[in-house]
């Protein structure tokens, strides 16, 4: 009998290693063990990044300061990608000493029972924590090689001449970011009209706009209903009747909750496994964390939610996750979208009445070296002045939010966030103008 | 956590002084405040407080014994009990305690300045101790000013320990600091949740919107008014109901008030305004909040129109974007409380209207038409007129049916 058993081995690592070191019984199910640390590390955010990091340092070699021609080598990159997570893979395996790893896809048929392969395990409590899957729309053959996702991206040994990415959410604009910062020809496919339709509508003028400068094409209204996948590429329907043929093309249509774990009427489910504010399912003591509890597809949102019940486990009574501080972003090129707390959006459907200050990148010098000149931030407060979030459109706008969400949970006003002094020469000064201008 | 006694610096020459005895013993709960224990210096006997919450754990000297200053006397494990608990067990009378606090105060500040040399007033170092805070190492820091007085404590306090949004609820419900336990940092969430635990009244101001809503009903009150009261058939209502009660009644009222001018017309400075058409303050919902927007000249308008008029300000009222200008203008007010099953009711005229109808449910075919008049711009008769007018525009088939067929 366990005290807990953590069914996937994302970010529920996290929670695993804590409840083990305070001497719990704890073991860790996850159907491929290479995979520990879960798609953040081995297929997401990690990667990604590193993705994006070179693709814009090569961007940046092109300016007419450099002289002399550079390639980019993907395939070293795949190569140094791979050493990277090899090693940061070790050392999640080291720090799970003390806790039993079963290999093997885990799935709940009873209450406190985990059945893996023909086994069968007990817990006093069973924390979930399955993840997400790239979800392929109806229409549309996957075949991991003309026709991929953003698994591929990671293991490709040659960048195609042009791609074709469906979908602008996270990953549709990171994919198109890296691709035309690493001199590919792109084209985005939108199902229906707008990019980034939930952000402050002057935001998601400029990032369309920046995008648009750099060379990629937006198609609005594309919803693709078939492809055709032949030696020369894919041929793409729309149920608009246009088509499209491509060498290559990324679905990136967002990502469904992996709830095949859930084999029992006491755990309810709907879009993802139905939890309560500190993440129990319908039946005691088995939680939801991460992204099959469909509240925040998010690594970050997922270890704040598996430390949550951790403690709770542990009988610390932990405050409940206020899951609207939590920073949400999209590291786009040159500029990532960062927003946290309530946005315009927010604001305008909830009929609060708050107030607003902006401020434009192009107000600081460093912007122009940057590529921020067209950054934009906005910060909100209500009528007595306490912060209520903000929206940046900013190089790595997700560190520059920071402040801002420390200024959340401490629930300072703006005057008090404001007598801040940040350094010179920083964004984080933008930061300090919009509180003033609250 | 354990926090230690120290055997107190009572006067200047005082190097040791001697227990004469002890007022509590292990396990006793104290709080702030409580005397523990009689000390004797070098004239006199002294009480020794005690500044923290807690249980006596133990006691390191016996009565009798002798002591220099500063050695550890007795030993407190600290508590987590709340500053309220503590409360309920304050149970003498209150006379009483305020003398005996004074008393204690007046030996805890002699304490307080024996033992620190910072530049506070007595009453601050008090404070400061009984919170364990060392006023002069703070000083260093610039956290307090030199010399610090009691409010600047409370200032201290105030900001370690709560957040600016929670310390902002905290003067809205009129609550002091000193309820709660002061040993972690308090935001907002806490701050409701304790007002809901205690059940405490809470005090909240009253916002300029709301300010400006009572200032209108108390007007509108004292205006001479009478009432009349009435039924509509309501068959035809039930007949065309591809368009609401609410569009039927706007544009069968309108139709009334182009007949009747004093329905038109409305007190302005010294004179009567009067208007060629018929302009409708219609109350509507948004939220909790009641808006009176203007259906402008309803005559004129089809009941085609009317419905989208109704819907594009249900809209605005949605998304906040109501203006003032659309709160203008009109001559006559109608409240339909009808959905919600209530039989009949009067209201209060809105603004500057000549009157307003108070619309309730429909019961049998008949729905309860009430009216609120201003005297002074309608008589009992022309308004008995108006409603004998109203009844029959509600009974005239042709006029439903005309009204269809314009659109």
């Amino acid at each position: 009998m366990y005290d807990i058993i953590y069914i996937g081995g994302g970010l529920n690592y996290a929670g695993a290693i804590i409840a083990a070191k305070k001497g719990l019984k704890v073991a860790l199910v996850e159907k491929d063990l290479s995979q520990l640390g879960g798609v953040c590390l081995h297929k997401g955010c990690i990667p990604s990044k590193m993705f994006l990091h070179y693709a814009q340092s090569f961007e940046q070699s092109k300016s007419e300061i450099f002289e002399g021609e550079i390639n980019f080598n993907i395939q070293k990159l795949v190569e140094k990608k791979d050493r990277l997570i090899n090693a940061a893979t070790k050392a999640v395996h080291s720090q799970c000493k003390g806790i039993d790893l079963i290999e093997g896809e885990g799935v709940v048929k009873e209450a406190y029972k985990v059945s893996v392969k023909d086994e069968v395990y007990e817990a006093k409590h069973i924390v979930i924590g399955t993840g997400s899957s790239p979800f392929i729309p109806e229409g549309i053959t996957y075949d991991a090689k003309r026709v991929i996702t953003s698994d591929e991206v990671l293991e490709l040994d040659h960048f195609p001449t042009e791609i074709c990415i469906y979908g602008a959410g996270a990953i549709g604009l990171e994919m198109a970011s890296f691709f035309c910062f690493s001199g590919v020809k792109v084209t985005v496919l939108l199902h229906s009209k707008g990019l980034l339709k939930k952000a402050n509508p002057l935001i998601q003028k400029a990032l369309k706009k920046e995008l648009e400068d750099r060379g990629i094409q937006f198609l609005e209204d594309h919803k693709i209903v078939d492809t055709k996948v032949s030696a020369k590429g894919v041929a793409i329907s729309f149920e608009n009747a246009d088509q499209i043929d491509t060498p290559m093309l990324l679905v990136a249509s967002g990502r469904k909750p992996n709830l095949s774990v859930v084999q029992t009427d006491e755990i309810k489910v709907q879009r993802g496994i139905d939890t309560d504010e500190y993440f129990q399912s319908s039946l005691k003591d088995h939680y939801a964390v991460g992204d099959c509890n469909a509240k925040l597809q998010l690594a970050h949102a997922a270890r704040a939610e598996v430390l949550n019940v951790t403690m709770s486990i542990l009988g610390k009574s932990p405050k409940a996750l206020n899951l609207n501080h939590v920073v949400q972003f999209i590291h786009t090129l040159p500029m990532s979208y960062a927003s946290v707390g309530q946005n315009k959006d927010m604001l305008e459907k909830s009929n609060t009445s708050y107030k607003q200050s902006q401020v434009s990148l192009r107000e600081f010098s460093a912007s122009s070296f940057h590529n921020a000149k067209n950054g934009l931030m906005f910060v909100y407060a209500d009528e007595e002045g306490f912060i209520l979030g903000a929206e940046i459109l900013a190089p790595d706008a997700e560190e520059l939010i920071a402040p801002v969400a420390m200024a959340l949970v401490g629930e300072m006003d703006a005057n008090l966030a404001g007598s801040t002094i940040m350094a010179h020469p920083s964004f984080a000064e933008a930061l300090e103008r919009s509180y003033f201008r609250l | 956590m354990a926090y230690e006694i120290l055997m107190p610096q009572l006067s200047d020459s005082m190097d040791e002084g001697k227990l004469i005895s002890w007022r509590v013993k292990p396990k006793d709960v104290v709080r702030i405040g409580d005397v523990i224990a009689e000390v004797e210096s070098d004239k006199a006997i002294m009480e020794v407080q005690c500044f923290k919450n807690g249980e006596i754990e133990a006691l390191h000297i016996k009565e009798g014994e002798s002591a220099p200053v500063g050695t550890v006397i007795a030993s407190i494990k600290l508590s987590n009990i709340s500053g309220t608990e503590l409360n309920e067990k304050a149970d003498e009378p209150a006379k009483e305690k305020t003398i005996q606090e004074k008393e204690l105060n007046i030996h805890a500040q002699r304490q307080a300045q024996a033992l620190d040399r910072s530049m506070a007033s007595p009453k601050a170092k008090v404070l400061a101790m009984s919170h364990g805070l060392n006023i002069r190492s703070l000083q260093k820091v610039q956290r307090l000013p030199s010399p610090s007085h009691e409010k600047d404590i409370v200032y201290y306090l105030e900001k370690r320990f709560f957040t600016p949004r929670s310390l902002n609820l905290i003067k809205k419900y009129k609550l002091d600091i000193f309820d709660f336990e002061l040993s972690k940092k308090y935001d907002s969430k806490d701050v409701d949740e304790y007002v809901n635990k205690s059940k405490l009244s809470t005090f909240k101001p009253i916002g300029s919107f709301q300010k400006a809503l009572m200032k209108n009903l108390e007007k509108s009150f004292q205006k001479p008014v009478f009432h009349i009261y009435d039924h509509i058939d309501s068959s035809y209502f039930q007949l065309y109901k591809d368009y609401s009660i609410s569009a039927w009644l706007i544009k069968v009222f309108s139709m009334a008030m182009m007949e009747f001018e004093g329905f038109r017309s409305s007190i302005k400075d010294d004179g009567i305004l009067l208007y060629s058409n018929a302009s409708i303050s219609f109350a509507m919902l948004g939220g909790r909040k009641l808006y009176m927007p203007v259906i402008k000249d309803a005559n004129m308008l089809s009941i085609k129109e009317i419905k989208h008029a109704l819907k594009n300000i249900q809209e605005d009222i949605n998304q906040g974007s109501l203006k003032s200008s659309q709160m203008q203008d009109s001559t006559f007010g109608i409240s339909n409380l009808g959905t919600t099953g209530i039989e009949g009711f009067d209201a209060l005229i809105n603004q500057d209207d000549s009157a307003i109808a108070a619309i309730g449910t429909q019961i049998d075919k008949k729905i309860s038409v009430n009216l609120t008049i201003d005297h002074r711009l309608i008589d009992g008769y022309e308004a008995a007129l108006f409603m004998q007018r109203l009844k029959a525009l509600c009974l005239d088939e042709e006029f439903f049916k005309r009204n269809i067929e314009d659109v």
